[in-house]
């Protein structure tokens, strides 16, 4: 998964658990940059009555940094949430219809508070009080949801627009069969254990997640509140990243009195590119990464030089990666890809350099603009508005990074590497058989709905 | 615990001990409260004591948002002897 339940400890904490992070030019407003992070993984539909809500006791932040020293946030963005019961007597989620996002028959509305940081000036309340939507329960519940949950999108000060609350899935992936010794289905002819050639199951088909969105001005978050227009100027790149946190202290009261938290917030999930903890951290310092800040990412270089993944496939796939079995240079394509951004003078007319500060963050430069026809490939497949240059819903993030992982972007840093005819084909299969994406923000599909989703088939129970 | 036993308990280990406010919230967060400052917001509030390692002589206190970490080997002797421990 691109993040999702990617450590041993977070997987144990949905809520906080941080699954997508999106940065782009937002295409139907280019003078604003869209931020998207997503929590609560593997969301079925059907989950009630206590169905998915964010923490009240969970900071969730996306954090950008725009001044060359690279996984030091400089701006942040903070949503924090407060969930009330209105009617103490029932167990109901909602009473009735809820027809609007402050209908009394929600039962358990939620709501947050925005603030954001500048380094230099601390942090500053945008706005209080905010209502996220109900999830989708079904028709007769939350009936038009996307007309419902489009109440929740607020236009707040300075020019910001922000959304919380449940989003279909937009992160698609063959699970079944990756986890399954790293078979591809469309591949798996070639697979040390062999099998007919199949089409890709999207994993995350019928399943939610919670984002926190956030289209603000692209001067918002530019180091000096500078306007990116040069495609090369440093000035035009930012990193981002997103994070969860909490205090360092829980103490469950007697008697099922609740509990009460206390002690400083300690960070406990975070995410940039994706898959980066996923399948590159070694599983033994994976809940230690997620506790870091991306400034300390150098300790874990040596992971993306010298990626698992690219020593599995010749051995999963024997004589399919020849050239990649062959290849034993560190790799710094991936290095510069993940850990630096794209220095210029590697892909023409492109850069998203950001220092030498090795840190895993998703690279945006906000002076290209965003591509009428989006190719899912990004920018390795010519689309320079695509991932690795921040990430687009859109984007097929699982055949990028495995076409790189493979040697397909080797060359942008080694002329003398050919990569097999594999890489550049490589795919798990799957496409987005989620609602579709929206035209506007916050961009990510309606949420399937409880009653109208209808479970998967079991399979392998003999 | 009430809460002017709590005033006292810190106020207490603060006589003739180091403390010190640790940083809340990470680097992205305000300015570190001073040990005052930090007293101040005691009101009402709940107070957790952590020792990680009893031979540091280290008591960590969470309240609020912070952390306090108050420097007494005979403080945390004490603790750890209470809590069926030899000091």
């Amino acid at each position: 998964m691109s993040s999702h339940r990617e450590a041993p400890e977070i997987s144990k904490d949905p809520v906080a658990d941080n699954t997508d992070v999106y940065a782009f030019v937002s295409p139907d407003k280019p003078d604003t940059v869209t931020l998207i992070a997503n929590f609560i993984p593997f969301q079925n539909p059907q989950g009630g009555p206590n169905f998915y809500e964010f923490g009240d006791d969970v900071h969730y932040e996306i954090k950008i940094s725009n001044s060359g020293d690279a996984g030091d946030p400089d701006v942040a963005y903070r949503f924090s949430f407060s969930t009330v019961i209105r009617n103490a007597g029932t167990f109901l989620y909602n009473t009735g219809p809820i027809t609007s996002i402050s209908d009394e028959t929600w039962n358990r509305p939620q709501f947050y508070t925005v603030s954001r940081y500048e380094r230099g000036k601390g942090w500053k309340t945008l706005a209080k009080h905010l209502p996220c939507p109900p999830v989708n329960v079904g028709p007769r519940s939350t009936p038009n949801y996307s007309t419902l949950a489009a109440q929740a999108v607020h236009r707040i000060a300075g020019g910001r627009t922000v959304f919380a609350g449940q989003r279909a899935e937009g992160f698609h992936v063959d699970l079944g069969s990756i986890f399954d010794l790293g078979t591809l289905r469309p591949f798996e002819m070639a697979h040390l254990i062999p099998s007919a050639t199949a089409v890709g199951v999207n994993g995350t088909q019928g399943l939610n997640v919670h984002s926190i969105a956030l289209q603000v001005p692209k001067t918002d978050v530019t180091a000096r509140n500078v306007r990116p227009t040069d495609v090369g100027a440093a000035a035009s790149v930012i990193g981002v990243w997103a994070s969860a946190s909490r205090q360092k202290v829980r103490v469950i009261k007697r008697g099922g009195r609740g509990s009460v938290s206390s002690g400083p917030f300690q960070q406990v999930s975070r995410l940039g590119n994706p898959l980066f903890n996923e399948v590159i951290t070694p599983m033994a310092e994976k809940d230690e990464w997620n506790a870091e800040a991306p400034s300390d990412d150098s300790q874990y270089a040596r992971y993306v030089a010298r990626p698992e993944l690219a020593g599995l496939l010749p051995v999963l796939y024997p004589g399919v990666f020849p050239n990649l079995a062959a290849y034993t240079k560190d790799r710094a394509d991936l290095v510069a890809i993940l850990m630096t951004g794209i220095p210029t003078g590697v892909v023409p007319g492109f850069q998203n350099y950001t220092g030498s500060n090795q840190a895993d963050m998703l690279r945006l430069n906000l002076a290209v603009p965003p591509t009428a026809s989006p190719n899912p490939i990004g920018l390795i497949a010519g689309d320079a508005a695509g991932f690795p240059n921040g990430r687009r819903p859109i984007d097929d993030v699982v055949a990028i990074e495995l076409r790189a992982v493979a040697g397909a972007t080797i060359p942008l840093v080694d002329p003398s590497f050919t990569p097999d005819g594999a890489s550049s084909g490589l795919t798990d299969g799957t496409t987005n058989t989620n609602p579709p994406f929206l035209d506007s923000f916050p961009y990510l599909g309606t949420p399937a709905g409880g009653y109208q989703t209808t479970p998967g088939t079991p399979g392998g129970a003999t | 615990m009430a809460d002017a036993t709590r005033r006292g308990f810190l106020a207490a280990a603060g006589t003739g001990t180091a403390i010190a406010v640790v940083a809340t919230a990470g680097r992205a967060a305000a300015a570190p409260r001073s040990n005052e400052e930090a007293l101040e917001a005691l009101e009402g509030a709940v107070l957790v004591a952590f020792i990680d390692d009893p031979g540091s002589g280290v008591v960590s206190v969470m309240v609020g948002e912070d952390e306090v970490e108050i420097h007494d080997p005979a403080l945390v002797r004490r603790l750890v002897k209470a809590a069926g421990g030899k000091a």
